[in-house]
């Protein structure tokens, strides 16, 4: 091997790390050491990068791996396949026999899209649906889980850039591609200021026999299956990227960053993912009943992902780099190792398949003309000893025991409670809470998300039922070209606010909200994932942060059982860590565990939107008020305050509402349901009055406050965000919604009714607390976002 | 005060795929196999904008390249010119006897909301207020022809810019765009 | 006029012709010969296959074309769409580099022989870069589908569109009385019609070209947003040639064919309908307003001869 550290000559550690810094390495000098000690001589600088990448945090998850493992909850009766690889998967349906699951994934991409917000939202998508697609799946839908800065704050011109070019980013390829986005949400704060948040999540659907693994089939090794890498030619782009994911960023570092974030295809990606070229090669797999291995080409490039199919197949790899279709010249071996060019797969097939599986890609669906320089081609092969080996220039210039690339390494990270003197603030109930209510619905985490979802199509692959804005979660029928009436329903959730007050209520509420959301369409909460956001995990703070974000999520899931199956927990089935989201003064963002549930539905013809339907009707309350304000839109709105009183999940009434709300759809006995959180009970009846697309002849409601056992105030009944559910309810339906509660110990109110004349009017016992034209708030409400982005 | 033109010519620094497909779908479907050479593709901004000198006007140039609206430095360069209004500095490259010929062609939208966006962000975003006057953006093509003269360059150049019907024509759909053969 | 509303569920859809006439459809198409539809795959198409299931479910046979295959024959089928999504990536300008190439060309002549052919979105890009619509004089472009003006891009949304023409008029428009008000929705960043040409919309006028125009819920047309989604002349979302036969469409059909994939909050009968049939798996799959089109086109394909 011609280039090598030289570890064993460079005795001093600060030597070491200047001879490191200097190869652009972000291995420590420990790390140096021990890859070192593994291979037993100097490693060559291919392979220590190769190794800097396996240990980083985005692919070893080499701080939070232990947290995980000791609290979050993987396995249920519904899991067809958990977290071992690119995605997770649960049971869907059964249709004529065989059984369909629904995969799922979640990423995140927030340092890339904080310095380009472009093409760092888009590439977001283009990763994620990758690994969804890569399990053989027919990618269904997708969701943007965002949260910016204050957009009226001192930086809001930045944070509007972002924030309009993340939105950019997401429609020009999502759209492109063809995956429907059908949910997502958004939230706004300082926090976010120097650090947005672009999480992604994708499902797909798949028949289970159909399932395809990333992983070198049985008997590889000895038969000597061909590697073979697809799509786009290798470049520069991304080398460096998972390291650069794992940095903080500051003033200075945005600039030389941009090499790190990589350039997107949504064309070529369509030809290969979207039920085109790569759906060909499973066919032809199927039909000539070879078992396959394929992959995604995510972090850390090409090292990484074959290194790990070979792995999981307990084989070697042999690769030859020149063999690699590359558009650069002189490119560096560690380059080609490592880049993370985009829109790339990696196959391993029978030799008998190779040539066939060649001209599906090359000829058939032309990817030569396609992308200038795309192509399939045979780089290597599998072999049956343990050495993950690569060949350049005629030389060695990798040869590392495989499983030691792949094992990773682990640390033990300090944790430390983040001491806080927080106080809830003292006020008169104000005088006009008219007003207040719509001041609440004009503020940006509260008000119409159309600005940004209207970007975004909603509609492609015809499998809609439910739309973003109808109700709290996206509902499809991918299904039905199977003959199935099943539907999935999807939501994102986790009020970064929560976190900041306590973090494990923060991860606690936005699984519990997820869930609400899920089955206010009617579908069973039936699988999770959680993308954890927090900063610098070896700053101890943070890091008890993320540990009180694991426990609550955990704690949420194992609690709020599995609807069926007492006692067992829904399932977390995918995710993703993304640690160091600070600033670079070294401000954390609030403490962001974002949660995306899938709700399974039997029949998706009872999915129910949020929207007030019919005069006459009852609104019933589920949920008593508390006196719970912390991180509300009230007293920030009103007040600029945190408050200390966040919600609280009180996790057997919690199931039992759930459960129950479920129940009373599956029964037919809903016009329409929506939960409680961000602006509390006020804000969810005002969107239940607006929502969805402007109407002249809306409807109206009145509510009387007293109808709430709670000594609470008006103003607190109205704005707390203790849990809970809103229903409306066709008078001769009271009763039997009245029962399905009673039955489960729980106690729901009568607060009011559904009226023709379109004004909304709440009451307390004689009292009048607010009286507003629906036009108003519909008003407010549709304003805020649309102007706060412009 | 004077008003200067601030041109800024974006280039990507990866393949232009976009040049590359109008390049093989004239050649191979459009008849342009043994004259068209070569394609390649700008995206060309002029910012009108009141400075005391030239000097200023390329200071400001210079400012405007470094924000985030023109110029997208992960994967474009950009070349910047300023000039006096009215000394305009389009004109053809001077090209060696006997070709082959490079002929430009900017074409422009009729109502482009970027280039409407661009000068309110330069005018408010950025503070430069009343000293932004237009902004105009549109995409210089850049046609290598071989031809017996310069005259028939343009000429091939002409028939290339302007979608006249299914079979003529790519550049250019003159209903909402327009033209300059330069 | 005869609607099948039956449910059609097809397997995975790579080559449907022998399944398609194994399920069939309503009865009264079973005896007949299907009319075969090729659906133009374009590397960027991203709709074809939900067209495919609408145009099956409208009791014809869809094929998806793909772009490499040989164009010349095309000539064997009996109507084709050229689907939604970013063909060539809107490389140039959208539908500029599909309408070069070799199918269209094929497409053009058979048009030209009567047989129906139908642009949705992209498509209908494709249609007016070709010069095929609005074909007053064809194969010249007469017009264009400039971005949106409204919105900053890509707009996608219901929107209410009223029936512009006489009944019979278009080949895709045959089950649609004068003036009828339906919802469909648009998904696209370029969708304006304009033309420069002197008069040209005036004797559009005059053909009955003009068959689609965005609306009111009760068939207003007033242009403004988001009543006209994007600022297009006469608030036109679909244009015919003047023998009908060919279709250039902004809306899309296809996702407005089962009454499940419609809105409950559009205000009109449709979503009125979707309400009703809350809670019946059966009903949600019956039609949708954009089926008819695909039926017209079946029906003009029974009854015309070309």
């Amino acid at each position: 091997m011609e280039k090598v550290l030289p570890v064993s000559r460079l005795e001093k550690d600060d030597l070491l790390e200047e001879e490191l810094k200097k190869a652009r390495l972000g291995l420590t000098a420990q790390e140096a050491r021990k890859i070192a000690s593994i291979l037993g001589r100097d490693p060559s600088i291919v392979e220590c990068f190769i190794l800097d990448i396996e240990w980083s945090e985005h692919c070893s998850y080499k701080s939070s791996a232990k947290i995980l493992k000791k609290y979050l909850p993987l396995k249920a009766p519904n899991v067809i396949q958990s977290i071992e690889e690119d995605a997770g998967i649960i049971a869907l349906a059964a249709v004529n026999g065989r059984r369909y699951g629904v995969v799922i994934a979640h990423e995140s991409h927030n340092h890339p899209s904080q310095v380009l917000p472009v093409e760092g939202s888009a590439t977001g998508i283009g990763g994620v649906v990758r690994d969804v697609d890569c399990m053989g799946a027919r990618v269904v839908a997708v969701a943007d889980p965002l949260r910016f800065g204050d957009v009226e704050g001192s930086e809001k011109e930045k944070v509007k850039w972002i924030a309009r070019g993340v939105r950019q980013g997401i429609w020009e390829y999502g759209n492109a591609l063809g995956v429907p986005n059908i949910g997502g949400d958004v939230y706004f704060d300082e926090s976010f200021n120097d650090n947005c948040l672009v999480n992604v999540v994708a499902l797909g659907v798949i028949r289970e026999d159909e399932i395809i693994h990333s992983r070198a089939p049985e008997g590889a090794g000895e038969k000597g299956y061909d590697v073979i890498l697809v799509g786009k030619p290798t470049d520069d782009s991304g080398f460096g990227g998972v390291t650069f994911a794992s940095q903080i960023l500051g003033g200075g570092e945005e600039e030389e960053s941009r090499g790190a974030v990589q350039v997107h295809d949504p064309f070529l990606k369509n030809v290969l993912l979207m039920r085109k070229s790569n759906s060909a090669v499973w066919k032809l797999a199927r039909e000539k009943g070879m078992e396959i291995g394929f992959k995604d080409l995510g972090g850390g490039g090409l090292a990484c992902a074959s290194s790990e199919m070979g792995a999981a197949g307990s084989c070697g790899i042999d690769i030859d780099l020149e063999k690699v279709h590359v558009s650069m010249t002189d490119m560096l071996p560690e380059v080609i190792a490592c880049g993370e060019t985009q829109e790339r797969y990696l196959l391993i097939v029978p030799p008998e398949l190779t040539e066939e599986v060649l001209r599906i890609y090359n000829e058939d669906w032309d990817l030569p003309n396609i992308y200038e320089g795309a192509r399939a081609s045979v780089i290597g092969k599998v072999t049956s000893g343990d050495r993950y080996v690569m060949h350049w220039m005629g030389e060695v210039v990798c040869d590392i025991p495989i499983h030691e690339l792949t094992k990773g390494i682990c640390y033990e990270r300090q944790s430390k409670p983040v001491v806080r003197h927080l106080s809830e603030p003292e006020f008169q109930e104000p005088g006009n809470l008219g007003e207040v209510l719509l001041k609440v619905l004009g503020g940006p985490n509260v008000s119409s998300r159309e600005a940004i979802f209207r970007s975004y199509d909603t509609e492609v692959q015809g499998n809609a039922v439910i739309r973003p804005g109808e109700a709290d979660a996206g509902v499809i029928a991918p299904l039905e070209e199977e003959g199935s009436r099943a539907g999935i329903a999807l939501s994102t959730d986790g009020n970064p606010l929560y976190g900041l007050i306590d973090p494990y209520w923060g991860g606690a509420n936005a699984v519990a909200e997820a869930m609400r959301n899920v089955a206010c369409v009617g579908a069973v909460p039936s699988g999770l994932t959680d993308c954890l956001n927090y900063g610098n995990p070896e700053n101890p703070e943070a890091f008890w942060q993320f540990e009180e974000g694991v426990r609550g999520v955990s704690d949420a899931a194992k609690n709020l059982w599995l609807k069926g199956h007492p006692e067992m927990p829904v399932p977390i089935v995918s995710g993703n860590v993304s640690f160091y989201n600070e600033s670079a003064a070294g401000k954390s963002i609030a403490p962001s565990p974002i949660i995306a549930c899938v709700g399974v539905m039997e029949d998706y013809s009872r999915a129910l939107t949020m929207r007030f339907k019919e005069a006459a009707s009852r609104i019933y309350l589920v949920g008593g008020r508390y006196d719970e304000l912390g991180g509300s839109e009230y007293y920030r709105r009103m007040f600029g305050a945190l408050g200390k009183n966040v919600p609280q999940v009180r996790y057997e009434e919690e199931r039992k509402a759930i459960y129950a709300v479920i129940d009373c759809i599956s029964a037919g006995h809903l016009l329409a349901a929506h939960d409680i959180s961000g602006g509390g009970l006020a804000v969810t009846l005002s969107e239940m009055l607006v929502c969805g697309r402007h109407q002249p002849a809306c409807k109206g409601a009145e509510i009387d406050l007293e109808r709430i056992g709670s000594p609470l105030r008006d103003d607190k009944k109205l704005f707390s965000e203790s849990s809970g559910f809103v229903l409306e309810v066709s008078p001769g339906n009271g009763p039997g919604v009245e029962r399905i509660f009673a039955e489960r110990g729980l106690e729901i109110f009568h607060i009011g009714v559904v009226v023709e004349e379109p004004v909304f009017t709440v009451r307390s016992g004689e009292k009048e607390v607010l009286r507003l034209s629906v036009s108003a708030m519909e008003e407010a409400w549709r304003g805020g976002i649309a102007e706060a982005l412009k | 005060m004077k008003t200067y033109h601030i041109e800024l010519l974006v280039r990507l620094k990866t393949a232009d795929t976009v040049a590359l497909t109008a390049k093989n779908t004239l050649r191979r479907d459009m008849g342009y196999e043994s004259v068209l050479l070569d394609v390649r593709r700008e995206e060309r901004w002029v910012i009108q904008v009141q400075a005391e000198d030239l000097q200023t006007a390329e200071k400001l140039g210079r400012e405007f390249a470094a924000t985030r609206i023109f110029v997208n430095p992960n994967k474009q360069t950009c070349v910047l010119k300023a000039a006096e209004s009215g000394q305009a500095k389009l004109s053809p490259q001077k090209q060696d006897e006997g070709g082959p010929y490079e002929v430009g062609v900017i074409v422009s939208y009729y109502q482009d909301g970027k280039a409407v966006s661009a000068r309110d962000a330069l005018r408010h975003t950025y503070g430069y207020g009343g000293r932004i006057g237009n902004v105009e953006r549109g995409v210089l093509w850049k046609l290598l022809l071989s031809a017996q003269s310069p005259d028939s360059a343009r000429k091939t150049a002409e028939d290339i810019a302007l979608t006249s019907s299914m079979n003529s024509g790519l550049l250019t759909n003159s209903h909402s765009q327009t033209y300059i053969v330069l | 006029m005869s609607q099948p509303n039956s449910r059609i569920f097809l397997p995975k859809i790579t080559k449907v012709a022998s399944k398609t006439q194994k399920l069939g459809s309503s009865s009264s198409h079973k005896l007949r010969e299907m009319k075969k539809i090729a659906i133009i795959q374009y590397p960027g198409s991203n709709c074809e296959y939900e067209t495919a299931r609408a145009v099956m479910a409208s009791g014809m046979e869809a094929e998806i074309f793909r772009w490499n295959r040989d164009a010349a024959s095309l000539d064997e089928y009996d109507g084709y769409i050229i689907p939604g999504g970013f063909s060539y990536q809107d490389r140039v300008r959208a539908g500029a580099i599909a309408a070069k190439k070799g199918i269209m060309r094929t497409i053009f002549g058979e048009a030209a022989k009567g047989k129906p052919v139908l642009g949705i979105c992209n498509g209908a890009q494709v249609l007016v870069e070709s010069g095929m619509i609005p074909g007053v004089n064809p194969g010249e472009l007469e017009m264009a589908l400039a971005p949106n003006t409204g919105t900053s891009g890509y707009y996608c949304n219901w929107v209410h569109v009223v029936h512009s023409t006489r009944k019979g008029k278009c080949a895709f428009t045959r089950f649609f009385e004068k003036s009828e008000v339906f919802p469909m929705p648009v998904a696209h960043a370029e969708g304006r019609f304009v033309t420069r040409k002197k008069g040209l919309i005036e004797s559009m006028y005059d053909n009955g070209q003009i068959v689609l125009r965005y609306s009111t819920v009760d068939g207003k047309v007033e242009d403004r947003f988001p009543v006209n989604p994007n600022g297009s002349t006469d608030n036109i979302a679909g244009i015919c040639n003047p023998a009908g036969n060919v279709f250039a469409l902004m809306p899309h059909p296809e996702r407005a064919a089962w009454l499940r994939q419609v809105p409950d909050d559009t205000g009109d009968e449709y979503a009125e309908a979707k309400r009703d049939a809350y809670g019946s798996w059966q009903r949600m799959t019956e039609a949708g307003p954009g089926r008819k089109i695909f039926e017209s086109m079946r029906e003009y394909l029974e009854n015309i001869p070309y």
